[in-house]
């Protein structure tokens, strides 16, 4: 005789609804990647996408602010060698600030309007970016090892994942640079789980990948 | 220029700094509740206006008192104390 094959998550019940949002959470996550300006978090978020789907998700520049809007690649599906799997969205935001001046803007050769309206969209952007705190399941804080980890833009991202119980990766970003200091990172969030990487080579990339899987579980 | 002396910068007081920052005044506190930061932070930014917006927060002697500012007010350390000096109009 065939039983009928019934999924738990199919049911009606408190348990099937435990199940069902214990499965949906393992199954696909919602990955925020968040940082300061410049710290690497499109280049991290384009190393993730080129190694999973084979596209980038935006563009890189040395210009602050250059990511201004959220970009979200969906279903990236992350297979380690290990067998381990997880399928995510990522989504990749502009950089926190807490101050946005057009003046940063005229260094790089932008026009006084040019700098006004950029420093507009970069505001907009930062508002996107804190808005999206709400709606990932684990998160990303990019850091450029070979700046000062104790930042205030820093610790303001971190405090607010930990008061929305989004748990994250701190991330040692660049240590292809001579002047990385990975260590001062860790010890500067040294009740966090921090992953030292270079995004733009490639190099540990492996660990944070595990990293991501295990935290996504847990 | 005016100077606040707040014990926490806490959600319950988020309208009064912000509204306090745009008119180029500044804070001191012993703490911030870093969800009231990103509260401002959304409020100020969202109505970017002009030049600039938003605050600057910055450590002063040790680690437990702030100086939040809207960036026009430098901070100089000397020996045991600082000197706070304003830029034009703060």
């Amino acid at each position: 005789m065939l039983a009928k094959l019934v999924y738990p998550h199919q049911g009606n019940g408190f348990l099937s609804r435990l199940f069902s949002k214990l499965f949906r959470k393992k199954k696909r996550i919602m990955l925020g990647v968040y940082g300061p300006v410049n710290s690497g978090k499109t280049t991290l978020a384009n190393r993730m996408c080129m190694d999973f789907v084979g596209e980038k998700l935006g563009s890189v520049s040395r210009v602050p602010h250059e990511t201004r809007s959220i970009n979200i690649m969906e279903n990236v599906s992350l297979k380690l060698k290990n067998g381990s799997s997880l399928v995510m969205d990522v989504v990749d935001t502009p950089g926190i600030a807490t101050r946005i001046t057009y003046r940063s803007f005229l260094r790089y050769g932008f026009k006084k309007n040019e700098a006004l309206e950029r420093a507009a969209e970069a505001a907009r952007g930062v508002v996107e970016a804190i808005k999206s705190m709400e709606h990932v399941n684990v998160a990303l804080i990019v850091i450029d090892s070979t700046k000062d980890p104790t930042s205030q833009v820093n610790w303001v991202i971190a405090g607010n994942l930990k008061a929305r119980n989004v748990p994250y990766i701190v991330v040692a970003n660049k240590i292809d640079l001579p002047y990385s200091r990975p260590l001062r990172v860790e010890k500067a969030f040294i009740d966090d789980r921090v992953v030292s990487i270079s995004a733009l080579r490639g190099d540990n990339i492996e660990e944070l990948y595990n990293a991501i899987i295990e935290v996504a579980a847990s | 220029m005016t100077i606040l002396f707040l014990n926490e910068f806490s959600k319950k007081n988020i309208q009064e700094i912000t509204s306090f920052l745009k008119e180029g005044n500044i804070i001191i506190t012993r703490s911030i509740n870093p969800e009231a930061a990103v509260s401002a932070i959304e409020d100020l930014l969202s109505r970017h206006e002009g030049e600039s917006s938003g605050f600057e927060i910055e450590k002063i002697l040790g680690k437990d008192l702030f100086l939040i500012h809207n960036g026009r007010v430098k901070l100089h350390k000397y020996g045991n104390g600082v000197l706070l000096s304003g830029e034009k109009i703060c």
